[in-house]
Order: structure tokens, then C-alpha cells, then sequence
């Protein structure tokens, strides 16, 4: 009964001083700011969902995100092509870092051919493409070129100007920028071989390199190099060699008579009709193609200046005999790097069978390393090619089987010829792949284009962005495809001609999405406060934020608050021994530079957002303690507690129900304070990179945005988050200060 | 006299009993640090069981604890900390390079916000209320719970960027113009350069830590204020600028002078945030670089000199504090 009357009468005294308290805290113009703002973002933690029209996985859709320009010509316009256009080649400038596209490319099978210059102004922040007038060329026609009806039409860069160069079935072609033919022969049949060697097509050839072009049919090659001099044609030293076929062929540059370009010509044994060329010269090895059932691969030494007599490593015939299946090989399918066998000793040479295995072919030896089928659980198709990307950086091959309708995209593991991981194949449901696909080196980025469309690829298959092509993507002629994929400085670039005979190039701001200004974007999205630079929207992220921000701030105060306030009370109280040590450990956490030990703890303990809040109690309880220590000891001797131990309480009961009572104010006080302080912390952390790269706060937002370098960029990104940490802290701080009013009597008259 | 002697005897003490403590769990902190780092090194295949040995070998990981625990003691107080994994010199070497721009920065920061406070509290205490006292409180606390990164960014965004007044980063570029001004080699302009560099960083954290000042000025002369020979001074007829500054503000500020140290040391750990803003190559920025790289023996270095700073700079205060007030001596 007494006790009853006890808890009651506690009661109400209890809401007696809240109701005062409250009185006196409202007169606070301050504190009631501060509680207003509090409420405020209380509701957007809490209704977060209903607040923001996205979530805060939203991407913006790539749509909204190509901040580069389109560019669409029509190629129609004023010019008759006997055949619409088919072919596109990008025309690069070579200066290094500062490369970008300078010219397109557009061509026929007929022998057509248009040439578009590239500009670039800037018009409200965004680059913008410009094309010029196209010049235009026709070379005579020819047919039948191995079989198919294309033509091939290409360039390089010869010291001082552009080349092109064309042929027909037996003419071959070299012209100038101004498509003036400087150059052209003829062989007495029909060519049924081509092949090409440069460096690197890109570029020019630096002095001493060589560049050379043969064409072969069964009975003569000519073989025609070009070589950076300054005493020829353009710049450029022609020579024209007319070799016997059935010889390997390879060129060596005397690098101390300029005029002078040796052959030495190795008669091969062989059964075969087919003049075999080298396709590539480089430094000091010779890749040679595939003729229709040879490969030969040879290996110069390693010496500069001295090229040696090539080699002869293997040769694989189509009809290989591998554990008594005979497999045959179709040409194109041959995958392998452009490096030099010596830098790449572990990589396979990669080859489709017509019975649609997979075989890879040890480089350095010729043997067969595997067959295995080309499979994708689940999914039968009822042809499919495969095609092969060099593998420059991690070994990887992309392989893409279609169908009428279908394609799917696969990325080989070269050791073992199958399908990398799980999900490492994409389909693609719209429209089929109708081209190779290509490897961007510099991006790290695979390419696909559908005749609907491109779809571009992380090194995983992970889908990247997509752009449809209006009109579809018309289909290739072959192997060089109809897109152009470039990576520049200015950006990067997607050229196609689409089945409307338009010319269609864009060119994407960098290879990631950049971060979006508020406003409203062509998908019919409107980013209040704008995106970042992964596509969230900044407005969703802040309201969201709010939520982690609480909690951690709150969580973090009170645990540190807690424990302050636990070890002041038992040390305040009890006295002596324990005094002693809890002083002097208050000491040393309070003399610890807070901030260098808590990255510190960060990394040892690991980013997550609990040791987070473990690590700013630790740090934090320091603080209070001491005045804590200081109301207990004043507490402790006065009268209630005199009466409340002669009742026979025991110290626990005495503390906790009796002190503690007296001094949750002035825990509340340093909650207020403590929560200000906590969101600091959690954001000063966030930014230096050791907060929960999970977690979604304003801190991580304000780390994004300087390690992704956008600060210049983006001052709808930088603000927000920012002014959103300082009204949150600050509405607590004036909580604490208007509290601290009703506890400090005397603040309260000043 | 006494009383001031034992007082200061007392906290030296106690100063270099919290060092030592210290310094006892800070090895304890990094042993488990080492410890993190082999587990993560077993973790990757590549490494011969030989490297790891060297690894090992290298932070004397193989030795038994109490022989570590000696070279940790040996280290610490020679201030050899060996050779850093990054930059391959001396460590020493690095730090007697990034501590005085450190200091240099944060001490001249603290001092003008100070000075700030001294002036500012004053006048704001002395008339009382008006919209210069509750416009400082307002102004001053949305400045404080800025995060200090972030002001950073803005006005390097502003100002560096946008104005073109002060350089991005970086603490000193001798092929930097100075507003243009290509700067020749001689030592005025060196030093000019220096302020340049450092005045984005200054004007950001006085920004931040004046308020505080101006409000620790402020109670501490409200105080002063209420005393008996203020009224004396005024009676007699001093002007009020006299009595303003010679009387009542010298008399508050006990509290500052102290504050002043502590903060001090605080500025220098809690520096990490500003430097890596501006790239300003102090002891902070290392530190966050030697985290980020896992450089061992210079985190370790810095995480002991800026205990040792602030534990210096806390002795410094108590001691001025035992000094000029009275009442803590009678401890």
C-alpha cells in the first residue's frame, strides 16, 4: 500500500516537472527550432517512401543519362549510292591522350564512298557533334571479291594525310584524302586472297616501321608496303613485290639503308594452292593467317635491329585428328591476342569447329589443349557461329551463338573453353547480334550491337547501358562490322548506319554516367534535386538518409551517453579505489586524439555501421563522465539518500533509483549534445572512407562524390547532403541548449 | 607556493602515467593491427610461405611478445620508427616534414579564432543582448555543426575554382602563380606562397571554431562583469573601451588561454578532415595515406606522435592553468 501511494505520488511529480519543463523550453525560441527541425526530418526518416518518387536503387535511365550528343545524318541526301551504304570505318586523330574521332567513314559494297569530317562545340555544357559536307568517291566497280559481294574499303594513316584504299576483284586501289587515287595495280586473275599488316592502323608508322598490304590469288603476290620516309609519294615508300606463292614471306627492315627493304623468302613445303602472307608484322614476331586448312605461326628473336629467320612453330591443319575425331574448322572463328607470343606465353588460341566445339589450341606448341561444346544449359539453337575477341586483359574471349531471332553472348574461359560462371552469358531478347562483338581495350568494355540496338558490357556481362538505334542496325557485310566504338578524350563514340540509310553517331560523355542537373529529362523523370553519378536520385538519397542518420546518431549518443554516465554513477559514488582508476582511465580516453583512433578501430574492426557506433562510444563517454562524477558526489550526500539507506536500500537500489533519477537531465543534456556530435563523426568517417559502404548517409554521399572527383562538377550533389548533416546537428544542438536552460537555472537569465 | 608545486608535480605525474598507458594499449592496438594484416596476407595465394616469413620477420612477428613489446618501448622513445613502406624514407624524415606545416596551420588557425573570440566575446558581453549577440549565436552554431569537409569542398568550389583566388590544394608549388604573379625564388616569396596555400584552409577552420571562442569569451566575461572592481573602474571614470579591454576582458581570459592549448592539441589530431580536403600534405593527410596503403610503421608513428602532441599540450595547459588560478591548487 505504501508503496503504491510511493509510485504514484513519484508519478505525478514526475509529470509536474514535465509539464514545467516543457513551459520554460518553449519560451526557448531556440529549442523550439531545433524541435521543429528534428520533427521534420523524424517524418522523412519515417514516411521516407511516400516523400520521394524513386527508391534508392533508382537509376536513372540511360535515356536521361547520355548527356553526349546524337547525331543523325541522312546519307541519301543529294548523293546517289548504287547500293545503300553498309560499311562505316571511324577516322581517328593520333595524337595520343588527346585522340577523339575526326572523321567517319561510309561505304558500299559498290565501290561508294563518303567521308564526313567531325567537329565538336560546346552548347550548354554538352558537347556537341558536328559533321560536315561529305566528299564522296567512287572507284570502278568490280564483283565477286572472294565469293561475296563486299568490297573492302579502308584506311590508315600514312605520314602525312589519310589513305584509303579500296579493291575490287582485281584492282587494287590506293587514294588519297581527297579520294584521288594515287596508287593502283592489277592482278591478272581474280584476287582471292588479301591480307594486311600494319602496326597499328591508327597510327602513323614511326620511322623505321612498315606497313604493307598483299594480295594474292593462286599464282602472283604483290606485296606493297609503305614505309614512313620523306622521299616518297605522300610520304610514303611503295614497293611492290612479286613473290611465288607457297613461300612464307617475311620483311626485314634494314634499318641502316632507308631504301632498302629485304626479303627473305623461305620455301615451305606444302599442299596447297593458297599463297600464304604474314597478316601482321611486328617488331619481332609474324602471326600468319588462316588459309583455308593451314595456320602458320612463327616466331622471330628477340633482337632489335636484327630480325632472323622466322621459324616455323605448327601449323594446324582444318582436319585435325584429336583423339580420333576429325574436327573441321571454319576460318574466321580464330581468336588470339595481337600480342607477341613471347608477353602471352599462357594464352590459347581459340577456335569453333563446324560442329559447334570450342577448341583451344596451345600457342606456343600447337597442341590441343581442349574440345568442348558450345553450350548454354537450357537453350538450343539451331545455328550458331562463334566468334572471337582478342583477350588483351584478362584472358577473355566473347563468344556469341545466334539464331534467326536470338542471340546469346558467352564469355570463354581460354584454359577451358567453357562458359565463364554463372550468368556470365547475356540473352538478348531483342533483335539478334549482327556483328563481332568488340573488346575496348582502354574501357574495359564489350560491345555488342543487335540490329536493334548496342548493348555495352562490363568484363562480366554485366549490362552497362544500352542504346536502341532508331530505324535498326543494318546487318554487316562481315567481319568488320558496322560499328564504330570509339574511346576518346572528349568521350566515347557509337557509330551505325541504320537500316534507313542514316547515319547515326553519338558520343557519350566519359564511360560512365555523369552526374544529372535537377530538372526534367527526356524519359518524363524529374530529378528534384538532380542524380549523382551513378543515376540516384540526390532528393530520394537525402530522405532516405535521414533514416541511417538517426539511428546511428542516436544509437551512438546513447550507448556513449551510457556508458558515461554508468561509470561516473558507480565512480562518483562509490568513491576511493575505484574512483582513483576510473578517473585516471577517463583521463587517458579523454587525452586520445578521438578522430586518429577511431579510423584506427575502423580498420581493425572492419566498415560496418554497428562498429561504427561502437567506435564513437568508446571514444565518447569520456566526455560526461567527469560531471557526471561530480552531481553523483554531490547527490551522495544529501538527505534522501541518508533516509533512502537507513530504509535499508542496498547501493545498487540507491543508485539507479535514487540518484539516477536526479540525473537524467543532465544525461539528456549530453544526448542532445552527444547526437549533434555523433553525426559529425559518422559523416567525418563516411568521408574519409571508413564508414558502411552499405549504408545509405549523407556522410557516404559527400565520399562519393569527392573520390569520384565531381566536386567541380555537380553543386546540386555537393549541397544537399551537406546542409543536411548541419541541420540535423544543429537541431539538436538547440534542443541540448534549451534544455541546457532548463537545467542551468541561471543560463536562462542572461 | 606549496601548493602550486605539488599541484604541478601531480599532474606531471599523472601526464606521464597516461602516456605511459598510452603507449602500453596503443601496442596492443597494433599488435592486433599487425595481426589483422598476416591473416590478410595468408589470405592470398600468390605469396610464397617464404614472403610471409619475411613479412613476419619484418614486424618481429615471430618473436615472443614481450621481446616486441621491448623494441615498441626502445622505438617509441628513440623516435626511430623506421623505414615507411611507401615512400622509403625514414619515417622521422617524414614527419619532421609534416609536423611543423601541421602546427603551423592549425596554431595559426587556433590563435586567430581565438583572437576572434577575445575580441568579439568581449564587445558582445559587454552590450548585452541586441542582434549582434543572438545573430552570433545563430550564425556561429550553423557554422560549427558544418561538417568542416564540406565547407572545405564549397569554398574550394568558390573560391579556387570558380574565383580563381586561391590555389586547389596542396600546401606549396614553387611554379604556382601567386594571383598570377609568377612567384620568384627568394624567401619573401616563398613564404608568401606558403600563407597562400594555407589561407583557404585558415579562413575554413577559423570559420568553424570562431563561434565557439566568441561564446567561451562571452560567459567568461559575463562573469567578470558581475565583479565588484568593474563597477570601481567604471566609478572612476575610465572610458569604457578602457575598462572594456583593460579590465574586464584581461581578467576573463583565464579560460580561454587554457582552452586555447587544449585546443591546440585537439585541432592537430582532428586535422585529418581539413587536410585531406585540400590536399594539405600535414600529418593528418599522412596518416590517412599510410591507413589507406596499410603503411605500418608510419601509422604507427603518427598515431603516436599526435598522442604524444596532445598529451604535451594538456600538461602545457594544466600546468599555465595551476598558475593562474588559484583555486586548483588546493588540490
Amino acid at each position: 500500500m505504501v508503496k503504491k501511494r510511493g509510485w504514484n505520488e513519484q508519478r505525478k511529480a514526475f509529470i509536474r516537472s514535465l509539464k514545467n519543463g516543457w513551459k520554460i523550453y518553449t519560451k526557448s525560441k531556440i529549442g523550439m527550432a531545433g524541435l521543429i527541425m528534428i520533427i521534420i526530418f523524424v517524418i522523412m526518416a519515417v514516411f521516407a517512401p511516400f516523400l520521394t518518387p524513386y527508391t534508392p536503387e533508382f537509376k536513372a535511365p540511360s535515356v536521361d543519362v547520355i548527356r553526349g550528343d546524337i547525331y543523325i545524318t541522312n546519307l541519301t541526301n543529294n548523293v546517289v549510292w548504287d547500293k545503300p551504304p553498309v560499311g562505316i570505318i571511324p577516322y581517328t586523330s593520333s595524337q595520343g591522350a588527346n585522340q577523339y574521332l575526326k572523321a567517319v567513314l561510309v561505304y558500299n559494297d559498290q565501290g561508294n564512298a563518303a567521308v564526313f569530317n567531325v567537329s565538336y562545340t560546346y552548347i550548354n555544357n554538352i558537347l556537341k557533334i558536328n559533321l560536315s559536307s561529305p566528299t564522296y568517291y567512287s572507284i570502278p566497280k568490280g564483283t565477286n571479291y572472294m565469293g561475296q559481294t563486299a568490297m573492302y574499303f579502308k584506311y590508315f594513316s600514312a605520314p602525312k594525310s589519310i589513305v584509303y584504299y579500296g579493291f575490287t576483284n582485281t584492282s587494287f586501289y590506293i587514294l588519297d584524302n581527297n579520294f584521288k587515287q594515287i596508287y593502283n595495280f592489277n592482278l591478272n586473275k581474280n584476287i582471292d586472297f588479301r591480307s594486311e599488316f600494319y602496326n597499328n592502323p591508327y597510327q602513323l608508322p614511326q620511322a623505321g616501321q612498315l606497313s604493307a598490304i598483299a594480295i594474292a590469288n593462286g599464282t602472283e603476290v604483290k606485296v606493297l608496303f609503305f614505309y614512313n620516309s620523306q622521299l616518297s609519294l605522300n610520304g610514303m615508300l611503295l614497293g611492290v613485290v612479286h613473290i611465288n606463292p607457297l613461300s612464307i614471306v617475311t620483311l626485314k627492315l634494314n634499318s641502316s639503308i632507308i631504301n632498302n627493304i629485304l626479303l627473305y623468302i623461305n620455301p615451305l613445303d606444302l599442299n596447297s594452292t593458297m599463297a600464304i602472307i604474314p597478316t601482321k608484322i611486328g617488331l619481332y614476331s609474324y602471326v600468319f593467317p588462316m588459309e583455308l586448312n593451314k595456320t602458320y605461326l612463327s616466331y622471330g628473336l628477340n633482337i632489335p635491329q636484327n630480325v632472323s629467320k622466322p621459324q616455323l612453330a605448327w601449323y594446324l591443319n582444318y582436319s585435325v585428328n584429336y583423339n580420333n575425331t576429325v574436327i573441321n574448322i571454319y576460318p574466321q572463328s580464330i581468336s588470339y591476342s595481337n600480342n607477341f607470343p613471347s608477353e602471352y606465353p599462357n594464352q590459347n588460341i581459340i577456335l569453333m569447329t563446324s560442329n559447334n566445339n570450342i577448341i583451344g589450341i596451345n600457342r606456343l606448341n600447337g597442341s590441343v589443349m581442349y574440345i568442348t561444346p558450345f553450350l548454354i544449359s537450357n537453350y538450343s539453337v539451331q545455328k550458331y557461329t562463334l566468334q572471337g575477341i582478342a583477350g588483351n586483359m584478362g584472358n577473355m574471349p566473347v563468344a556469341w551463338a545466334y539464331t534467326s531471332s536470338k542471340s546469346i553472348v558467352a564469355i570463354i574461359d581460354q584454359y577451358t573453353g567453357k562458359i565463364l560462371g554463372k550468368g556470365q552469358f547475356y540473352n538478348i531478347i531483342d533483335g539478334y547480334v549482327n556483328s563481332k562483338p568488340i573488346y575496348d581495350i582502354g574501357s574495359s568494355m564489350i560491345i555488342l550491337s543487335t540490329n536493334l540496338g548496342v548493348y555495352v558490357f562490363n568484363n562480366n556481362m554485366h549490362l552497362n547501358q544500352t542504346f536502341s538505334i532508331p530505324g535498326g542496325m543494318r546487318t554487316p557485310i562481315s567481319g568488320l562490322g558496322n560499328v564504330i566504338t570509339y574511346q576518346s578524350s572528349l568521350g566515347y563514340f557509337y557509330g551505325v548506319i541504320t537500316n534507313n540509310n542514316k547515319l547515326y553517331l553519338q558520343m557519350t560523355l566519359g564511360t560512365d554516367i555523369a552526374p544529372l542537373p535537377p530538372g526534367k529529362y527526356p524519359s518524363g523523370n524529374v530529378y528534384i534535386l538532380g542524380t549523382d553519378l551513378y543515376g540516384h536520385d540526390i532528393w530520394t538519397w537525402i530522405v532516405y538518409g535521414a533514416r541511417a542518420e538517426l539511428i546511428v546518431g542516436l544509437a551512438a549518443a546513447a550507448s556513449s551517453v551510457l556508458l558515461g554516465t554508468f561509470i561516473g554513477l558507480i565512480s562518483g559514488y562509490y568513491g576511493g579505489l575505484v574512483d582513483i582508476i576510473a578517473m585516471r582511465l577517463t583521463d587517458i580516453f579523454l587525452s586520445l586524439p578521438s578522430l586518429v583512433i577511431m579510423l584506427l578501430l575502423v580498420t581493425i574492426l572492419g566498415p560496418s555501421i554497428w562498429n561504427v557506433i561502437l567506435v564513437i562510444a568508446i571514444l565518447g563517454w569520456s566526455g560526461i563522465t567527469r560531471i557526471i562524477r561530480a552531481q553523483v558526489m554531490s547527490l551522495k550526500s544529501r538527505a534522501f539518500v541518508d533516509s533512502a539507506r537507513i530504509s535499508g536500500a542496498s547501493n545498487l537500489r540507491i543508485m539507479f533509483v535514487h540518484i539516477m533519477p536526479n540525473i537524467l537531465p543532465l544525461t539528456f543534456l549530453f544526448m542532445s549534445f552527444g547526437v549533434s556530435g555523433a553525426i559529425i563523426t559518422e559523416a567525418s568517417l563516411a568521408f574519409l572512407g571508413f564508414g558502411d559502404p552499405h549504408a545509405i548517409t549523407w556522410g557516404m554521399m559527400l565520399q562519393y562524390i569527392w573520390t569520384t572527383g565531381n566536386v567541380l562538377r555537380a553543386p546540386w550533389w555537393l549541397i544537399p547532403p551537406g546542409l543536411a548533416i548541419t541541420f540535423l546537428s544543429m537541431a539538436f544542438y538547440f534542443v541540448g541548449r534549451a534544455f541546457d536552460e532548463i537545467i542551468n537555472p541561471r543560463l536562462r537569465r542572461r | 607556493m606549496a601548493g602550486l608545486l605539488k599541484y604541478w608535480v601531480m599532474r606531471s605525474i599523472q601526464s606521464f602515467i597516461t602516456f605511459i598507458i598510452i603507449v602500453i594499449s596503443l601496442f596492443f592496438l597494433l599488435h592486433a593491427f599487425h595481426q589483422n594484416f598476416i591473416t590478410l596476407l595468408s589470405l592470398n595465394p600468390q605469396l610464397t610461405p617464404s614472403q610471409k616469413e619475411f613479412v613476419a620477420k619484418l614486424y618481429g612477428l615471430n618473436q615472443p611478445l614481450w621481446v616486441q613489446f621491448e623494441n615498441y618501448i626502445m622505438q617509441v622513445f628513440t623516435f626511430n620508427y623506421g623505414y615507411s613502406f611507401v615512400y622509403d624514407v625514414p619515417v622521422s624524415s617524414l614527419l619532421a616534414q609534416t609536423v611543423p606545416r601541421t602546427l603551423f596551420l592549425f596554431g595559426l588557425a587556433t590563435i586567430i579564432s581565438y583572437i576572434i573570440g577575445y575580441f568579439v566575446g568581449a564587445i558582445i558581453a559587454w552590450r548585452r543582448g541586441g542582434i549582434l549577440d543572438a545573430s552570433n549565436v545563430v550564425i556561429g552554431l550553423f557554422f560549427y555543426n558544418m561538417p568542416t569537409y564540406w565547407v572545405g569542398m564549397i569554398f574550394i568550389f568558390i573560391f579556387s575554382f570558380e574565383l580563381k583566388l586561391f590555389p586547389l590544394g596542396g600546401f606549396f608549388d614553387a611554379t604556382d602563380k601567386i594571383f598570377g604573379w609568377n612567384a620568384p625564388n627568394n624567401i619573401f616569396w616563398v613564404a608568401l606562397d606558403y600563407l597562400w596555400h594555407a589561407a583557404l584552409p585558415l579562413i575554413v577552420l577559423v570559420l568553424i571554431f570562431f563561434a565557439g571562442n566568441v561564446l567561451l569569451m562571452r560567459t567568461s566575461m559575463l562573469d567578470v562583469i558581475g565583479e565588484n572592481y568593474i563597477d570601481v573602474a567604471i566609478a572612476k571614470g575610465l572610458t569604457e573601451k578602457e575598462v572594456l579591454f583593460k579590465h574586464a576582458a584581461r581578467n576573463a581570459l583565464l579560460p580561454l588561454v587554457t582552452s586555447f592549448i587544449i585546443s591546440m592539441a585537439f585541432a592537430i589530431g582532428g586535422g585529418v578532415l581539413t587536410e585531406t580536403v585540400f590536399s594539405y600534405f600535414g600529418v593528418g593527410l599522412l596518416y590517412i595515406k599510410a591507413i589507406d596503403s596499410l603503411d605500418y610503421p608510419v601509422i604507427e608513428a603518427t598515431v603516436i606522435i599526435i598522442s604524444l602532441l596532445v598529451i604535451i599540450f594538456n600538461w602545457i595547459a594544466d600546468i599555465i592553468y595551476g598558475y593562474l588560478d588559484p583555486r586548483v591548487r588546493v588540490e
